[in-house]
């Protein structure tokens, strides 16, 4: 497909025509790589004007004139070639490619090819070799760490979301990227819905592409490249190119497999001094706040039958981690490509499979992906197609706090056990200490019975794919139609087990909350229509200038359907159904559409071949913005100055490439859909947990829409300048690419607060100006190149610095989102998402002003004004270090991923520091201590509160409240801890198989891979919590927040083994 | 030709971008309607009012009136034990009732208005009324004039709790006035869910509230007072209350569904000592419907706050008791009887006070099905004391504490403010010199020695997005009409 266009590219650059003629020379031009014919090769004579183009079989035909003594095959990714002509009429000719060539094309806006040295704003490519090479299950993760200022994390969940977040985060919802495949956009939808109590990472679409249908990847970073793609595309794009077959190839079939363990990462380091108890030793308590472990045999647990179980009385090593067994991922991957004179397939088939590291077979997540994709060429005809089908099917396991009819989750019930139980001790759910009935302790339920009760169950089908069609209307003009298509359907079941202990048992008599039971099923379908016309034409205005134009339309009409019905409370233990309930499922169903219309063109212009220009408009028109004022135009230029081109004295075999860039470029992003409008809906009064939902007794109910519809929102802006700065040395040895860009978003469109007596909680408003200002770096080195050794090193780094310019009226603090007392909010003035927690109250004046309040029971006051911020969730810059060495047959790649600075709310700490299993409770031998600097409050005199000297001590069994958040909201500052980390993110050893031993097997290649992934990690002291990568909150904004009682990320090993017949 | 089809293309493109204008309509959610009547709207107002009064409010009155207190081995309710709850806690009654239940209301009651359909414009005014006036007195001040306004006032200005009980008055007696034209229409049905659409009894509940509302300032109020009791026209027999409730999961009494459906233990609430030592004290019968009997048989309560308490476990002390299907009482004809009681004895009449107080103990009596008549007796252990004023509104204010338990428990915290009854202890509940049913300051309080809560603080919510909220005042800062 590349080459093809490439082919037509080169042809319509191609001036001139043949003149008089003496002899011909025909002759084949083939690839070095894969010794297959190479279309659209330049042939031109030397010492005199003309040339041909090698047909679709790579052959050509050139008549020669008496003065032509040699030709010149120039290729775009292939190292130029003279061939000094001879007596003989044939002259076949083998190109090498040039891999990191002055001419590496890539793909740009509306699915076009360029030569990377025109572009004026940053690119990055990164293809299949790459992506593919640590077998990761999904194409993104693949990227980790290898693009600067692209953010990539992925939840860690079987099947769990990939966060990608280009140049900073900017709007308050949907930062994502579009993603194009094949020059058609698809769906990167999340049906995860965030909750504190029970939430199930579902995964994002773009998780649905296999990795090893991809041939490269472009990421467009800035306004001024992305510009073209309308308003999905703010946050960058995407640009995925799949793998195609060739013309003119016989049949070729690959076959890829991995196999891959996994084990936990990182679990929370605990303290190891004090057992079970709260304050005192008790046997049914689920914290570690009790005595000092002694190893002494001693009876723990319940009672049943008048008898306690014995177990030493001492710390459980390695306790959670040893809850945990190997995971196991595989991937299998077949492909089967063809072409003929005309038309060329390929046809591929993907299967994942993932096991998560639960005990048993209890998180499971299978991928099948069925792909056909061709493309055909008839004269001035030509057409490309894809047709996708992705089956996946999830057994996933919750996560968060639990709730009173789903039941416990499972990472929630592994943090609060005690230092001194051994989880494994449990695993026998059956056993009558370890059933619900008798659980050693009230607050907590056998973590291996509650996975078995809880859970998740996916199923989804997608089907997507594209038809491109193009007809050559006149000699450099084209006419290209696109229509692409995305569908799925998606059934989540949602169970959870009835619990109810037996009258008289130990949690019956202590009053244990039993589980109600709950069964969901949640329908939803996501749909995609997008189609473009779009001329393009390549002209040469004069000698020196060309320009290639582009203009054309979009329709693109999204949406979803879903229909989600519950019953909480189920009648009879065991049977899942809607209809086991005494009440009625509560049901609601949704359906949401929204249309665009964009009018577009593009203008490339390009001077001799050092000066390029790239003018970019469009005008949208979005269903999601008022009616009358639903239309926005925006625009890209960009130029670029190859120096040294320009100085041609400049370039030697030292300084091979010298490159200015600058852009600057706006891009718009409309609403999200039903926005505009006010509404009435069924009445649902919530309560602190749980509602009052009408109809009750027959009588139903409408309220009002809580959130104020607004008939003058306008679209969201962005701005950026971009300059960058490219430069190759030493035989492209050497590689520096740099970029500084300052991007301004305003308008965000939010669901701002709106002070309840309004009668309104939150009204859609466009607020604020939000600035990333940030420098990308990428640095490329071979220090060793030789015929059998060579190394590679790659460095990337990025640095985004954001600051909220301005929020809306005298607003000066936006919540973004909160967990218990701490705020993530976009302060004026203050990077976007800073941290706010409670902090204690000290005395304002007098002479014991600043210090600290202490109450009567010894605990600070909290200071009920203010907040208090700790930090923000943006790293101070991201490195990623890669290194390869290649020896013969060999190679060896590693990647290290660093992230330094920032912050983020762990659940997963606050829930240790409560239970008292976190490292920090043992300060002071837990004794008896001040608050030190502290006052009490004596009394009010006329009116003044008095102060005298503290000595109300945090008595003995009070610390645990001392380092509760709970009841000590100071202590939600420990919540929110450093987000650094070193990753040794991918190790992979591969040895390609000689050619004589592949041959003899009548196959083409063997390349044998050992594989690790997220082999270590490093995280600061201050974070011996949870991997920072760990987030149950989706994979937009609030996922930057943290984490809510996150599963484990993994630690993988593998090997791969790839076969080309 | 090359260019005529060029100049086609485009058209052809600017054409289809203008006739897809109509195409772009289409931002409205099929599945929400764009209009309601007065007839969907009421009920929504009173459920939501329900939920917050007879949910978080109920909840706070329960443990500041010293019915309930937080047990000792769950920890859902410290803040309120200790008196620590901050401005960003509760929020959600602000939220809720200005939010939702009030501006239901209003909707309901300017769409009535201006299709005469007085028989809703009436329960939805006098509705909002209600709210107003348990808003006004958990926090003092409130946005009134200015309120519900959406985006037209994003900054409504607060108004001192005075000046707006003097428009909740006025408010009331509009309602009042249109009530031949309410009753002269078709009866309204269940929609009602407080009196099913009976709109003397609203009538009743109007008078009632404007009594209680003008008893924040007797002396002032002295005449309207007297000619309201005189007239008489007050709830005697019915309840406002809201019934509706079954025992399902979300349609359940507000309380019970929070604390005992979805809670991860139920055992939050457990007996007060200093209500408790009271009902023991006194043998009253209405023990058994307001507490659990311990794993032993017995009863046995918490000191209020004493959350710390050790070597009890969660079956040992008396658990509240409460039921899906409760009422959540708004104004109950007790409350309406003991409200005249009081009036009476300010105003001086001795005979009418004792008898409207014998009456107000006897429904609160009956309400849980047991006999008040041995205790209302001359030597029963609640016999009327008329000796002095204070000792007859002591005898009215202190049974009316023991009437809100499991029913107005937040308008039992109003009174204890408004007229310091029941008295504060000086000592703790363990001292032998304490007073059965004194009020007994939290073991855990985090406030000076001796205070107690009397507000609830301006919520954060309005406060971060309203810039005419008042400035913080503390937890215990009384307030105009406090004793």
């Amino acid at each position: 497909m590349n080459k093809l266009l490439l082919s037509v590219f080169v042809l319509l650059c191609l001036a001139g025509n043949a003149i008089a003629q003496n002899r011909t020379v025909t002759g084949t031009v083939t690839s070095q790589d894969d010794k297959l014919p190479i279309p659209g090769v330049s042939v031109k004579l030397i010492g005199a004007p003309g040339g041909v183009v090698t047909g679709s079989d790579g052959k050509y035909s050139i008549s020669i004139p008496s003065n032509v003594k040699a030709l010149q095959f120039s290729f775009i990714g292939y190292v130029e070639q003279i061939e000094q002509l001879k007596a003989s009429s044939t002259l076949n000719v083998v190109l090498t490619t040039d891999a990191k060539g002055l001419d590496e094309v890539v793909v740009t806006a509306m699915g076009q090819t360029r030569e990377s040295r025109t572009l004026g704003y940053a690119n990055t490519t990164v293809k299949s070799a790459e992506i593919t090479a640590a077998n990761n299950v999904n194409a993104l993760t693949g990227v980790q760490g290898k693009v600067a200022g692209v953010s990539i994390s992925n939840s860690g969940a079987v099947g769990g979301s990939t966060k990608v977040i280009i140049r900073g985060v900017s709007s308050f919802t949907g930062n994502q990227p579009l993603y194009i495949v094949d020059g058609v956009p698809i769906n990167d939808n999340n049906a995860t819905t965030v909750t504190a109590t029970r939430s199930v990472d579902l995964g994002n679409q773009v998780n649905d592409i296999n990795p090893d249908d991809i041939e490269s990847m472009s990421i467009l970073k800035g306004a001024s490249a992305t510009a073209l793609y309308g308003s999905r595309a703010a946050h960058g794009v995407i640009m995925i190119t799949t793998k195609s077959g060739k013309m003119n190839q016989k049949l070729k079939v690959t076959y890829n497999g991995a196999i891959n363990f996994s084990n936990v990462l990182m679990t929370t380091q605990t303290q190891n001094v004090f057992g079970q108890g709260w304050p005192n030793f008790a046997f049914e308590e689920n914290g570690s706040w009790g005595p000092k472990l002694t190893n002494a045999v001693q009876d723990w647990g319940t009672e049943v039958d008048g008898v306690r179980q014995q177990k030493p009385y001492s710390y459980v090593e390695d306790n959670v981690r040893n809850f945990y067994e190997t995971g196991i991922d595989y991937t299998n991957q077949l492909s089967i490509s063809g072409g003929s004179e005309h038309s060329s397939y390929i046809f591929s088939y993907g299967n994942v499979g993932q096991r998560g590291v639960t005990p048993g077979n209890i998180d499971r997540y299978t991928r099948n992906n069925f792909s056909f994709r061709g493309n055909s060429t008839y004269g001035k005809f030509s057409s490309s197609y894809s047709l996708n089908y992705v089956r996946k099917d999830g057994d996933l396991i919750y996560s968060g706090q639990g709730s009173a009819d789903g039941g416990k989750t499972l990472f929630q019930e592994l943090i609060q056990t005690p230092v001194d139980i051994n989880l494994q001790s449990l695993k026998d759910y059956n056993n009558k200490y370890n059933n619900y009935d008798n659980f050693y302790t009230l607050y907590a339920s056998n973590p291996y019975k509650v996975i078995l009760d809880n859970g998740a169950t996916l199923q989804d089908d997608r089907v997507y794919g594209k038809v491109d069609l193009s007809y050559e209307i006149a000699k450099g003009l084209k006419a290209v139609g696109r229509l692409g298509g995305d569908f799925s359907s998606t059934t989540v079941l949602d169970k959870g087990a009835v619990v109810s202990y037996t009258p008289g048992s130990f949690s019956a008599l202590n009053g244990k909350a039993p589980v109600t039971g709950r069964y969901g099923e949640n329908y939803r379908k996501n749909n995609q229509i997008d189609a473009t016309f779009l001329l393009q034409g390549d002209y040469k205005l004069t000698e020196d200038i060309t320009l290639n134009a582009t203009a054309g339309g979009n329709y693109n009409q999204r949406g979803y359907t879903s229909l989600d019905a519950y019953v909480a409370g189920l009648n009879v233990p065991g049977w899942y159904s809607l209809l086991n309930t005494s009440g009625t499922p509560i049901n609601t169903s949704e359906n949401v559409r929204r249309r665009l219309f964009g009018a577009f063109g593009a203008f490339d212009f390009g001077y001799k071949d050092f000066l390029f220009v790239n003018v970019a408009l469009r005008n949208d028109w979005s269903s999601t913005l008022p009616v009358n004022g639903n239309s926005f135009f925006y625009s890209g230029v960009n130029g670029a100055l190859v120096l040294t081109n320009l100085f041609k004295e400049l370039a030697s075999e030292k300084v091979n490439l010298l490159k200015v860039r600058a852009a600057y470029g706006k891009t718009g992003n409309d609403a999200s859909p039903y926005l505009t409008n006010n509404s009435y809906q069924n009445t649902s009064a919530p309560l602190s947990s749980g509602s009052v939902i009408l109809p009750l007794n027959g009588i139903s109910g409408l309220q009002h829409n809580k959130t104020l519809g607004n008939q003058t929102l306008r679209p969201e802006m962005t701005t950026e300048l971009e300059l960058g700065l490219e430069t190759r040395f030493f035989s492209n040895r050497i590689g520096l690419d740099l970029s500084f860009y300052n991007r301004k978003t305003k308008d965000q469109i939010i669901s701002a607060l709106l002070s309840p007596e309004t009668g309104y909680t939150r009204r859609t408003i466009n607020v604020g100006n939000i600035q990333n200002k940030g420098i990308e770096a990428a640095l490329t080195l071979v220090p060793v190149k030789s015929k059998n050794f060579e190394w590679n090193m790659g460095v990337n780094f990025t640095k985004n610095v954001s600051k909220v310019l301005a929020l809306f009226d005298n607003v000066k603090e936006f919540n973004i989102y909160s967990a218990y007392s701490v705020d993530y909010v976009a302060e004026v003035g203050k990077p976007l998402g800073t941290y706010k927690v409670p902090q204690v109250e000290k005395v304002k004046s007098g002479p014991d002003a600043g210090k600290t309040i202490v109450l009567a029971n010894g605990l600070p006051k909290i200071d009920a004004n203010s907040k208090k911020e700790v930090g923000n969730s943006a790293p101070d810059f991201e490195m990623g270090f890669s290194n390869r060495f290649t020896y013969k047959s060999f190679s060896l790649s590693t990647l290290l991923d660093w992230r330094k600075g920032g912050s983020f709310y762990s659940y997963t700490a606050s829930l240790n520091y409560f239970v008292g299993n976190a490292t920090n409770t043992t300060f002071n031998e837990r004794q008896p201590f001040m608050v030190p600097n502290s006052v009490k409050e004596v009394g009010l005199v006329n009116g003044v509160m008095t102060y005298a000297e503290n000595t109300n001590q945090v008595p003995i069994n009070t610390i645990n409240s001392y380092w509760s958040p709970s009841s000590n909201n100071a202590m939600y500052e420990n919540t929110v801890i450093k987000r650094d980390y070193i990753k040794l993110r991918e190790v992979v050893l591969t040895y390609s198989l000689p050619k004589t031993i592949v041959s003899k097997l009548k196959l083409q290649n063997i390349d044998v891979s050992l594989v690790g992934r997220n082999l270590l990690l490093f995280t600061p002291q201050g974070n011996n919590f949870v991997d920072p990568e760990a987030s149950n909150f989706g994979n937009d904004i609030t996922s930057n927040f943290g984490e809510f009682a996150a599963g484990p990320t993994f630690r993988t090993f593998g090997g791969s083994v790839k076969v080309t017949f | 030709m090359k260019k005529i089809k060029i100049i086609g293309l485009y058209a052809t493109l600017l054409f289809s971008v203008v006739a897809c204008k109509k195409d772009l309509d289409i931002n409205r959610n099929p599945y929400l309607p764009s209009e309601a009547t007065p007839k969907l709207l009421l009920p929504s107002g009173i459920a939501y009012s329900a939920s917050r009064i007879g949910g978080d409010i109920q909840l706070i009155g329960s443990i500041w009136s010293q019915h309930y207190t937080q047990n000792n081995t769950s920890n859902q309710y410290r803040s309120l034990d200790q008196y620590t709850v901050g401005i960003a806690d509760y929020n959600p009654i602000w939220t809720n009732l200005y939010g939702g239940a009030l501006k239901d209301l209003d909707l309901a009651k300017n769409m009535a208005k201006t299709a005469g359909q007085w028989n809703y414009y009436l329960p939805a005014s006098i509705m909002q009324v209600f709210d107003y006036h348990v808003l006004v007195d958990l926090y003092s001040q409130i946005p009134y004039t200015e309120g519900l306004q959406g985006d037209a006032n994003t900054a409504p200005k607060w108004e001192e709790g005075k000046a707006v009980n003097t428009k909740l008055i006025a408010q009331l007696d509009d309602a009042i006035s249109k009530s031949a034209d309410a009753i002269a229409l078709p009866p309204i049905g269940t929609e009602d869910f407080l009196f099913q659409g009976d709109m003397t009894q609203w009538v009743k509940f109007a008078k009632t509230l404007k009594l209680k509302i003008l008893m924040r300032d007797f002396a002032a109020n002295q005449a309207a007072i007297q000619q309201l009791v005189t007239e008489g026209d007050l709830l005697s027999t019915r309840d406002a209350k809201m019934t509706a409730f079954v025992d399902l999961e979300n349609k359940s009494n507000p309380l019970y569904e929070y604390d005992r459906r979805k809670l991860n233990t139920f055992f939050n609430l457990k007996a007060s000592k200093t209500l408790l030592s009271y009902l023991t004290t006194n043998n009253d019968p209405r023990l058994t419907d307001f507490f659990e009997k311990t794993v032993t048989g017995t009863y046995l309560g918490l000191a209020q706050g004493d959350f710390n308490a050790t070597g009890l476990l969660a079956n040992q002390t008396s658990r509240a008791v409460l039921a899906a299907t409760d009422a959540v009482y708004f104004t109950s004809a007790a409350e309406s009887k003991f409200l005249q009681a009081e009036a009476w004895a300010r105003i001086g009449n001795v005979a009418q006070a004792k008898a409207r107080y014998d009456e107000a103990v006897t429904l609160s009596f009956s309400r849980w099905s047991k006999d008040a008549t041995p205790f209302i007796a001359a030597t029963g252990a609640y016999a009327f004391k008329s000796a002095t004023t204070e000792q007859m509104i002591q005898s009215i204010i202190t049974q009316k504490w023991i009437a809100a338990t499991r029913c107005q428990a937040w308008d039992s915290f109003f009174d204890q403010n408004r007229t310091g009854y029941p008295v504060v202890s000086t000592v703790g509940p363990t001292d032998p010199t304490y007073v059965p049913g004194r009020y007994t300051v939290s073991v855990n309080t985090s406030l000076v020695a001796g205070e107690l809560p009397r507000r609830l603080l301006y919520p954060k919510i309005s406060s971060d997005n309203n810039v005419n909220t008042p400035a913080a005042v503390s937890i215990n800062t009384k307030m105009w009409w406090h004793k």
